[in-house]
């Protein structure tokens, strides 16, 4: 270095020490309230803004209870208030109802998941608040467990955890055993503990170093799935039970990404992350990209770019579930032109997106994020995502305020533990969750709907429930759109050899990604929406396009279609049911066609 | 800059927090930009801490942690939500002709740290208003002592680099 260069060094160091001094001294902090936060630390993390938000959503969900009711569309399991119970656990729906004493002592945040037809409780907290500038013992996590039993209202007590420590993370269920995590501090290194509930006893298996850290079940391994790229390429591995050996899973096609997780959806990985970039969603937004691998875990697929900025994802009812509501624009600086969603709800065999619904109002289970059964919870209530389905889920009684653990089970949720913030309990609820009505198997003998107008004829539609259709006419098969706002289900049938896929990207204009044009007829995600799911610019040419089908929402903000209809020999064809507009665009020879897929469009309530 | 850290196995969450948030808030402020902010960010630091704070502490560094704590959340916060925050600059506009060389330069590095990306802009803030090492950089940004090297070093470059060549040689 020279002279020069140590002499421009020393001036930038001065500098940065100077101007860093100067600007921490701007504003005047005081010190936060000890109590305060440790309150909430046995609470969903909510920091103030965050609380101002859930109050709005809070408002929200309650407004959009009071239109839901109105238009008579919401299917809601109804739940009556909170009620304490007797001794036994009968299957009374709607209600928490007070399970057998368990062996456990009282705690918070006891972790556990649902397996062999248990509900596992492990580990937690029992001394545990402590009063500002207090020089408390705060006891380590706790190693014991217990098995309940909700068929016959009983607890069995499991060997206790063989690491002091371990189970801090929520365990995973594969099979009959259960696996978790635990800290290498004791051992040097990281251990994946195994509890086999046949044998009610602890296995360990050392887990490669660069292994990830999340675990996800598939149906007879688990993945350790790396969060991030941002220290190195992230190294995920999978683990045989069978042979307690690890390997290497292949390299997914995101690219260097952050904020990795996946689900497993019965027969595929399915992974999502964010490109891993310098200042993500600075500019523009850090939006999720999907990728999947088989069910033997060896061929990864790029689903592309989503337009979610994302969060943890659940998979329940054949739907992959993004459950956090709300969205973002960017701020007031470096604004990205339009609100992005943060949740949505994914359809991985048909690749259909549908938005999240807007819950019936805040619920007991809020920040549980588990699966029940066909349903995940959302904003604290239970959402059938494959039905929108609501199943209204009542607060947990008063006593349980903080640090519950609240468990999905197939049929019902347990919430244990927990309790004020003086004391914990080792009281537990049960709730049982009432089945929900699925579509019929097999088609009905009732009749097409007729060509124009709404089918008289067409069955009455059950809560919850898909309209019993008629057998498509040969060589279709019918296809159904949810609309976002009206609670309205749209149904047609198109060719058989149609695909279904959102070939234009209707924000082509923002994201400067020129569409492609489609290879042949399809069926298009991007219909209009209330939320703007139509053009932001100027139409294209429909020689650019390939006879399709879309579909435009009552609500919609923006009618126009991506594709200017003004053409030589293109054409739009249009039909409007129930406010719903459905527009096939094709060439002139298509017009026969397009008119016999009008004449199908049906629009029935959900 | 001395921090004043409270460490070692006697410390309570208690004690941490009364002796310890106004300095975290600081330097939550000069990583994240803005004052709401930063509370928030700590806040959520230490009430994820709470929990394991056995752990945290018999780890030997709670303040580490925190601020390591602090980074990450601000960093993944940054990233769902694309909230930009820039410092108020109210204090640069207050310099005037008559201002020495050396405010000049402070407006220019301040002026800098805000464009920087997130963990490049906490690591200059660890080195230059906390004195920290680059193996302590390194264990809070959770990249490695020559990353942190390379993180501030570049800062370094670019603030050399703003400086006006008439004053390059002073």
């Amino acid at each position: 270095m020279t002279d020069s260069e140590f002499a421009d060094n020393l001036r930038a160091v001065q500098a940065l020490r100077t101007g860093l001094r100067a600007q921490a001294e701007r504003p005047a902090f005081r010190p936060l309230d000890a109590a305060e936060l440790a309150r909430r630390a046995v609470r969903p993390p909510q920091t103030g803004r965050w609380l101002r938000v859930a109050a709005a959503v809070a408002a929200v969900a309650v407004a959009g209870t009071l239109i839901a009711s109105q238009l008579g569309n919401s299917p809601i399991t109804a739940v009556p208030a909170v009620t304490d119970a007797p001794s036994t656990v009968a299957r009374q729906y709607g209600q928490w109802t007070k399970i057998a004493a368990s062996p456990l002592s009282p705690r918070w945040e006891a972790h556990g998941t649902w397996v062999a037809g248990r509900y596992l409780v492990l580990g937690g907290y029992s001394d545990f608040m402590c009063p500002a500038n207090a020089a408390c013992k705060i006891h380590a996590w706790l190693t014991d467990g217990a098995l309940y039993d909700p068929a016959a209202n009983s607890w069995t007590s499991i060997a206790p955890l063989p690491v002091e420590g371990a189970g801090a993370d929520s365990p995973v269920t594969l099979g009959s055993s259960v696996y978790l995590l635990a800290d290498g501090s004791a051992k040097g290194s990281r251990e994946l503990l195994r509890y086999d509930t046949e044998e009610n006893a602890w296995t360990g298996y050392p887990v490669p170093d660069k292994a990830g850290d999340q675990l996800v079940a598939t149906d007879s391994s688990l993945v350790l799935l790396a969060s991030t790229d941002e220290f190195g390429a992230a190294t995920d591995e999978v683990f045989d039970p069978a042979t307690g050996a690890f390997a290497a899973l292949p390299d997914d096609p995101l690219g260097p990404s952050f904020d990795r997780s996946a689900v497993w959806t019965g027969d595929r990985l399915l992974l999502s992350a964010h490109d891993l970039v310098d200042n993500p969603g600075s500019e523009e937004p850090s939006l999720m990209r999907l990728a999947e691998l088989d069910t033997n875990l060896t061929t990864w697929r790029d689903l592309g770019t989503t337009k979610l900025l994302g969060s943890a994802a659940r998979s329940a009812n054949g739907r992959v579930v993004w459950p956090s509501l709300g969205s973002a624009d960017g701020g007031e600086v470096n604004n990205w032109g339009k609100s992005y969603d943060y949740g949505g709800i994914f359809d991985p065999d048909t690749g259909a997106w549908s938005a999240l619904p807007t819950p019936p109002s805040p619920g007991g289970l809020a920040g549980s994020s588990l699966v029940a059964g066909e349903r995940v919870e959302v904003d604290g209530q239970l959402l059938d995502p494959a039905l929108l389905a609501w199943t209204t889920v009542p607060e947990l009684p008063a006593q349980q305020e903080a640090g519950v653990t609240r468990l999905g089970g197939p049929d019902g949720v347990l919430a244990w533990g927990g309790g004020s913030y003086q004391a914990p309990t080792a009281d537990g609820y049960l709730l049982w969750l009432e089945p929900l009505t699925y579509p019929a198997a097999t088609p009905s003998a009732a009749a097409m709907p007729a060509a124009s107008g709404e089918p008289s004829s067409f069955p009455p539609v059950p809560p919850s429930a898909e309209p019993v259709l008629a057998d498509p006419p040969d060589g279709f098969r019918w296809e159904r759109y949810d609309t976002v706002d009206s609670g309205q289900v749209v149904w047609l049938a198109v060719p058989d050899d149609w695909g279904r896929a959102a070939s234009l990207d209707a924000d082509y204009c923002f994201t400067e990604q020129a569409p492609v044009t489609p290879e042949g007829p399809y069926v298009d995600d991007n219909h209009g929406t209330s939320q703007g799911h139509a053009i932001t610019c100027d139409p294209l040419n429909d020689s650019q396009q390939a006879l399709h089908v879309s579909v435009v929402d009552p609500g919609a903000t923006d009618t126009r279609f991506p594709w200017d209809g003004g053409t030589p020999g293109w054409r739009q064809w249009s039909t409007t049911r129930s406010g719903v507009t459905v527009t096939v665009t094709g060439q002139d020879p298509d017009e026969k066609l397009a008119r016999q897929i009008l004449d199908t469009v049906t629009v029935v309530a959900a | 800059m001395a921090t004043g850290a409270v460490a070692g196995p006697a410390v309570s969450f208690g004690e941490f927090v009364a002796s310890r948030s106004v300095g975290l808030q600081r330097f939550a402020y000069l990583v994240t930009g803005n004052v709401e902010d930063a509370r928030d960010a700590v806040q959520d630091a230490l009430v994820g801490a709470y929990p394991r704070w056995t752990q945290v502490v018999r780890k030997g560094d709670p303040e580490a942690y925190v601020r390591r704590s602090i980074v990450n959340a601000h960093v993944s916060r940054r990233r769902r939500d694309g909230r930009e925050s820039a410092w108020d600059p109210s204090w640069l506009e207050v310099a005037g002709p008559d201002n020495s060389p050396a405010l000049l330069d402070a407006q220019l590095a301040v002026r800098l740290v805000t464009d920087l990306p997130l963990r490049q802009r906490a690591a200059v803030v660890l080195r230059f208003y906390e004195d920290r090492s680059y193996a302590e950089i390194g264990e809070i940004c959770g990249c490695s002592a020559g990353a942190a090297r390379v993180l501030v070093h570049r800062a370094l470059t670019a603030l050399r680099a703003r400086f006006p060549l008439e004053d390059s040689d002073d």
